[in-house]
């Protein structure tokens, strides 16, 4: 098993990343990295190095359900999930999921801003972009559904 | 239409003005969608079992939940060098003193200043009451913290790395060579995937799944990535996907990385069944397929003679 340092260095970008995944914030992703790294340190002989990051990520992941749980007893969220959209999609939600010209992130900004009303700043937290990387895709996305949807275009 | 906190720029404002009426109608639509970070946390399978089981389905059927997903996954949220001293120096301050507790756990507080007010109550009721004397009140610590080891199946199946190739309806596809999006959107996961930063190839891979749902790379490597960061459910729905592409150049490792991550899953039979039929086959997967069921079976006969 290598020094204990140079394991983080290796791997804590990675645990990071997926902790910000799975909990939405930086500052709940930077305890649960801080955890995952804490159980290595104190597990450090009994360890497989060849398990890493595998084995972090499932530390990560077992205090982010934990975590979730928690939230869960608090909020509807099954409610929530058994209650998809009922009508059939509009002609717009189509075009925002299938135009090929839109890239994932591009949607995502979009949807964030328009239909779930979120801020600039708001949505870079979100995306880990920055708010003028925000503000660049917006400007895109809303120029190709102008072109698509607005009073100039051929319907 | 309502406009967000920070309010609209002047282009927005003037597109509101043509799509109001269709983006009012999206709105209403999606007023009762679950949270953002439900489904993210759902698509790394990261949510209590009976969450999970719900949530995966939405991101199953409802292609609006997929696609919001997938733009959140394309972030590469990161610590520069500053943060990532000053978590270290934290980690080694708590593990000098031998504390199981990450200092910043903020969403452990409620918990912890709740289990406080307890204790005091606990300790003013025993201390005040006649008889018997009041036992010894040990200190209130949060959970422990540290997750056991992952219990190892009786034979755990190796986990090695494939080596990286293109299909040729990949390489063909819609004309090839410089106009080929589908193979310059598949440079940079199967970049992260050669560079064994997995986690990054995993949401790369899983944000083109919807873009190129013929692409046998896209989950092929995808899967073999969730393997890779100790996620087989999420492996086993890529892999599968894979399967029925059936592109011949993958099949076999298809079905060897599929065994895998069904071992892992808790479902070693149908593992085994992979491997038979693996073995019986021509493909450079059979000799290994054929020594892992010899290991597998005399760690079953060892597990028995116990």
């Amino acid at each position: 098993m290598g020094n204990f340092e140079d394991l983080y260095r290796r791997h804590v970008q990675a645990v990071f990343r997926f902790a910000c995944h799975v909990t939405g914030d930086r500052e709940t992703a930077e305890d649960l990295t801080s955890e995952a790294f804490l159980a290595l340190h104190q597990n450090l002989g009994s360890i497989d190095e060849a398990l890493l990051p595998g084995w972090l990520l499932t530390v990560v992941r077992n205090r982010a359900r934990d975590l979730w749980r928690r939230r869960a007893v608090e909020q509807r969220y099954v409610e929530q999930l058994d209650d998809p959209p009922a009508a059939q999609p509009a002609a717009m939600e189509t075009w925002l999921l299938e135009c090929p010209d839109l890239k994932p992130v591009h949607r995502t900004c979009v949807m964030l801003r328009y239909v779930y009303g979120m801020t600039r700043t708001e949505i870079a937290k979100q995306t880990g972009l920055s708010e003028t990387q925000v503000k660049g895709h917006l400007q895109y996305g809303l120029k190709l559904l102008r072109q698509a949807y607005g009073k100039s275009s051929k319907r | 239409m309502k406009a967000p906190d920070d309010g609209w720029d002047r282009e927005e404002r003037e597109a509101i003005e043509e799509l109001q009426d269709e983006l009012e109608a999206l709105q209403a639509r999606h007023q009762h969608d679950p949270g953002i970070d439900l489904l993210r946390a759902a698509r790394h399978d990261a949510l209590p079992p009976d969450l999970q089981e719900v949530a995966q389905d939405r991101l199953l059927n409802d292609p609006w939940s997929r696609t919001l997903v997938d733009g959140l996954e394309a972030a590469e949220p990161s610590l520069d060098a500053a943060d990532q001293d000053r978590l270290l120096a934290r980690l080694q301050r708590h593990a000098r003193r031998g504390d199981p507790v990450a200092t910043g756990r903020t969403w452990l507080r409620p918990m912890l200043a709740t289990a406080a007010v307890v204790a005091v109550a606990a300790l003013a009721w025993m201390a005040f009451r006649p008889s018997p004397p009041a036992p010894q009140v040990s200190s209130v610590r949060p959970e422990p913290t540290i997750a056991a080891t992952p219990e190892p199946p009786v034979f755990r199946l190796p986990l090695d790395k494939p080596d990286v190739t293109v299909s040729l309806s990949s390489l063909t596809w819609r004309g090839g060579g410089a106009d080929n999006p589908l193979l310059a959107d598949l440079k940079a996961p199967l970049d992260a995937f050669r560079s064994g930063d997995y986690a990054s190839a995993d949401r790369a891979f899983a944000a083109l799944e919807s873009r190129y749902p013929d692409a046998v790379e896209v989950f092929f490597y995808g899967g073999v990535s969730r393997l890779f960061v100790d996620d087989p459910r999420r492996a086993i729905a890529a892999l599968t996907r894979a399967t029925v592409l059936a592109d011949p150049t993958f099949a076999p490792r298809t079905t060897w990385y599929l065994a895998i991550a069904e071992q892992r899953s808790g479902n070693p039979a149908q593992a085994r069944r992979r491997l038979d039929e693996l073995c019986r086959g021509t493909s450079d997967r059979a000799a290994p397929a054929c020594a892992a069921i010899k290991q597998i079976d005399a760690a079953a006969a060892a597990s028995h003679a116990r």
